[in-house]
């Protein structure tokens, strides 16, 4: 092997190659310096998962602003602080549950809102024997009962726009 | 702080000290000298980026050579390589590609015992490199190589018996001293 090794020392990097390689390193090592490092690197990845927080922020809270207000009011999501004006309490009206038609019972029990002159109107059943609605107008709630838990829906909202225009 | 670079002058010293040995490893892997020279300048620019995390010259060492025997690899295995051949390397090889497979290429009467390391294959001119002229231990080789220290034994055995049939066929060589 004295051979081999004697033709392994006859072989060189060229010093060419080896000059411009060198200086090709130097601009490497030149050009990772001035790339950010440590905290700074850091601080670079930080801002995108900060950007990406923020989105995801943005999202949740337009979401919840956009659910806020397309969601059913019912009685127990009634804004923090409303007052309630007036008492349907005792009115004389009679038990209306056992007369409800099926119509207004799926009403009542959907808990949905609806808009009747411009005013949202929650239906509200309680202890199953007392049928009131409860609405809003400027920014209280009031509650009123039902008069005729018989009338057909169509009869019993054209009772409810006659009782918010008053 | 993740450090990511190093002093020039750390560069510079392993630059002057494993410019050699990476130089020859890759005049032994590649075809042409172009070839060598570009594994060599590769193999050195990565060392740029790599270098503040190898912690002592051995490792540096055994790094450099994996690295310059994987970049070997991959020029030859790109798919621009398999479809270009130069005319020097077809020439080199005395226009039979297919025999370095086989370990044994065409090697002219003038040729030397480099020449027959070189028609071995890769593997085995990589062992026989490190062990004959690196003087590298079974243990650092099989490090560097990533394998088992009984296969760089193996390797180190087939190489013997491939060059001695190669240097056998030639007619001459100093058989008693492999």
């Amino acid at each position: 092997m004295e051979d081999f090794k004697k033709a392994i020392d006859q072989i060189h990097a060229p010093e060419d190659l080896t000059a411009r390689t060198r200086t090709r390193m130097f601009q490497e090592n030149a050009r990772l310096r001035q790339e950010k490092t440590g905290p700074a690197l850091y601080l670079k990845r930080w801002s995108r998962q900060i950007v990406a927080v923020a989105a995801c922020l943005v999202l949740l809270i337009g979401g919840t602003v956009v659910y806020r207000n397309t969601r059913p009011i019912t009685w127990n999501t009634l804004p923090a602080g409303t007052t309630i004006v007036g008492e349907g309490g005792n009115t004389g009206l009679p038990e209306i549950q056992p007369a409800l038609t099926p119509q207004l019972a799926e009403l009542y029990d959907s808990g949905k809102t609806r808009k009747i002159e411009g005013v949202p109107v929650v239906f509200v059943r309680e202890e199953s024997t007392d049928v009131y609605i409860a609405y809003w107008r400027d920014g209280d709630a009031e509650r009123t009962y039902v008069s005729d838990p018989g009338a057909t829906e169509k009869e019993f909202l054209q009772e409810v726009r006659t009782l918010l225009k008053q | 702080m993740e450090q990511r670079c190093v002093d020039d002058a750390r560069l510079d010293a392993l630059i002057t000290r494993y410019s050699d040995m990476v130089y020859r490893l890759a005049v032994l892997r590649c075809h042409t000298k172009e070839d060598a020279e570009d594994v060599y300048q590769e193999v050195f620019i990565k060392l740029v980026r790599y270098a503040a995390k190898l912690e002592d010259e051995e490792h540096v060492k055994a790094w450099l050579i994996r690295v310059t025997i994987n970049q070997c690899n991959s020029l030859y295995t790109s798919s621009w390589k398999q479809r270009n051949r130069s005319l020097d390397e077809l020439h080199e090889q005395g226009a039979e590609p297919a025999a370095e497979d086989e370990g044994l290429t065409a090697i002219s009467e003038d040729d030397g015992i480099l020449d027959a390391v070189r028609a071995l294959k890769p593997a085995y001119r990589d062992v026989i490199y490190l062990f004959y002229y690196e003087d590298m231990s079974i243990r650092s080789i099989s490090a560097a190589l990533h394998t088992t220290e009984t296969n760089v034994k193996v390797r180190l055995n087939r190489a013997r018996n491939k060059l001695k049939e190669i240097l056998e066929k030639k007619g001459a060589g100093p058989y008693g001293r492999l």
